[in-house]
């Protein structure tokens, strides 16, 4: 597959719809179809102090792998995020974030 | 013979200020770079995390035998020195090879060095400086040491984002150098040899030092400390990021500078009065700072009030940095096992700071943030009460020295 075609994500850099960098695509949810639902991205944080996970629903996610500086980019405002819940555990029911709304539900 | 050993020359104590600076240096491109490394390396939460707990649990049971090991040793600076190659060879594990074994590898190896290294410049410090003047010197230490980690955290942290992060394991390995060089240029110390050096199997020794009620109870206080300590910023941090928004780096990076301009400043103080007013009064001004600082932070939400909370951490932290080796000192004057002991007390440290981030994120999901830290204040009044009433003054009574008899 051509980089154009197909980009790597895991770990890439998530950008918002203003192009700044915000954080990195850590990890995926899929279910049981194969079907990726929601990704976990890992915000802010400097030196280790701060991280957050949250894990939004894919649909808020663009991909572009033509583009070299923002393969990933995140369709939610500063504030959908600054109020997203925190991903903590893959055990336990995730509170996503969906486009619709900026109330979590969970799977 | 001794007398050669009677005057400290200022080029030594010159050599072990770059010795703790350039250690400190090192010792911050391991912290969080290497989770962000990994991640970029495409290793997934779960691998990251098991590499993490790895390095941890090395460092957790390395304290002990990396004490007795620095105890055994006759020449401390060979023990600091084998951990910089130790490290250097972790570095660039990481910098040219992150994938699973060789990051494995590394960090079992960095955590190893890094319980030798405490230990071995704490020796080496008391061999140079002999007990009395102890406490300065070990402000010194630790005042170079944030100077270092403070310059270290701009440095890194500006060439990691423009830079790859590898170049960062590759600037650590690179500063490793310096290091050596100003550890060979202190030259040896004559002070407090015998207790500083054991031969391998001094099992009276070490009798009387665990059954030391003593050192039960410092150690009991640093844990407690640390239960309290550890989990504070993480928490406070994860709190400003939710709220801040793109001013949460800047925040957060003042949280981290703060304290360490204020150990740098206060430190040497720290261990001058610890020679001229006693160390009870100082672990008191130490511990009692942490609980106010958990009460500032679960009553005063927000950015400022964890930036002054910082502050009053920052003279805590200088308390403690300096405090610690030199109760190690008190507590083993007549007992060959300085490093152990500091090794022991380190161990307490771990253990503390373990517990308190694991129960804290518990609590802080269940019952919120302002319970948590509320505990967490709590459990920094149990410390401090615990020194007021059980911890008794180890300062060694002074010695009248005259010019002819040698320490």
């Amino acid at each position: 597959m051509a980089p154009e075609q197909a980009e790597a994500i895991l770990g890439q850099r998530v950008t918002d719809a203003e192009g700044t960098d915000i954080g990195r695509l850590v990890d995926v949810l899929v279910d049981a179809t194969g079907q990726p639902q929601a990704a976990v991205i890992d915000f802010g944080g400097f030196m280790g102090v701060g991280n957050r996970k949250i894990a939004v629903h894919w649909s808020v996610l663009h991909f572009n792998p033509g583009d070299q500086k923002h393969k990933v980019t995140l369709e939610m405002t500063p504030d959908q995020i600054k109020t997203a819940p925190e991903f903590l555990n893959p055990n336990k029911a995730a509170a996503v974030v969906t486009p619709a709304n900026t109330t979590p539900n969970s799977p | 013979m001794t007398l050669r050993f009677a005057f400290p020359r200022p080029g030594a104590n010159r050599a072990l200020d770059l010795v703790n600076f350039f250690v400190a240096d090192v010792q911050t491109g391991f912290g969080p770079f290497v989770a962000v490394y990994l991640t970029t390396n495409k290793w997934t939460q779960v691998e990251i995390g098991f590499a993490l707990t790895l390095g941890t649990m090395t460092s957790l049971i390395s304290q002990l035998p990396a004490g007795v090991l620095v105890d055994s040793v006759h020449n401390k600076r060979t023990a600091a020195s084998g951990a910089l190659v130790a490290i250097i060879i972790a570095a660039l594990l990481l910098a040219l090879r992150p994938e699973q074994l060789p990051v494995l590898v590394a960090q079992m190896l960095h955590g190893f060095a890094s319980c030798v290294m405490t230990p071995a410049i704490a020796a080496i410090s008391l061999h140079l400086a002999g007990h009395a003047a102890l406490g300065e010197r070990l402000g010194r230490n630790a005042r170079f040491a944030s100077i270092g980690n403070g310059l270290a955290a701009a440095v890194m942290g500006a060439t990691g984002a423009y830079f790859s992060s590898r170049f960062v394991f590759l600037l650590t390995a690179g500063l490793c150098v310096p290091a050596l060089v100003a550890l060979w240029s202190i030259g040896a110390g004559g002070h407090a040899r015998t207790q500083t050096t054991s031969r391998v199997m001094d099992i009276a020794g070490l009798k009387r030092l665990l059954a030391d009620r003593r050192l039960l109870i410092f150690g009991v206080c640093v844990m407690l400390f640390h239960l309290s300590n550890a989990a504070m910023l993480p928490l406070a941090g994860a709190a400003v990021t939710m709220r801040a928004g793109h001013f949460a780096n800047l925040i957060i990076a003042a949280c981290i500078v703060v304290p360490q301009i204020i150990v740098a400043l206060l430190s040497p103080w720290v261990g001058r009065a610890a020679e001229k007013i006693g160390r009870k009064r100082l672990l008191l001004l130490g511990w009692g700072a942490l609980p106010l600082r958990g009460l500032l932070l679960a009553v005063l939400p927000g950015s400022w009030p964890l930036v002054m909370g910082q502050a009053v951490s920052g003279v805590s932290a200088a308390v403690f940095g300096v405090l610690l080796p030199l109760l190690a000192a008190d507590l083993t004057v007549g007992t060959s096992h300085f490093n152990l002991c500091i090794g022991i007390l380190g161990l307490a440290m771990y253990l503390g700071a373990a517990a308190s981030t694991t129960m804290s994120g518990e609590i802080a999901d269940a019952a919120g943030m302002e319970i948590a830290f509320l505990m967490l204040a709590g459990i920094g009044v149990v410390g401090f009460v615990t020194v007021w009433l059980a911890m008794p003054e180890t300062r060694p009574a002074p010695v009248a020295v005259s010019p002819s008899v040698q320490e």
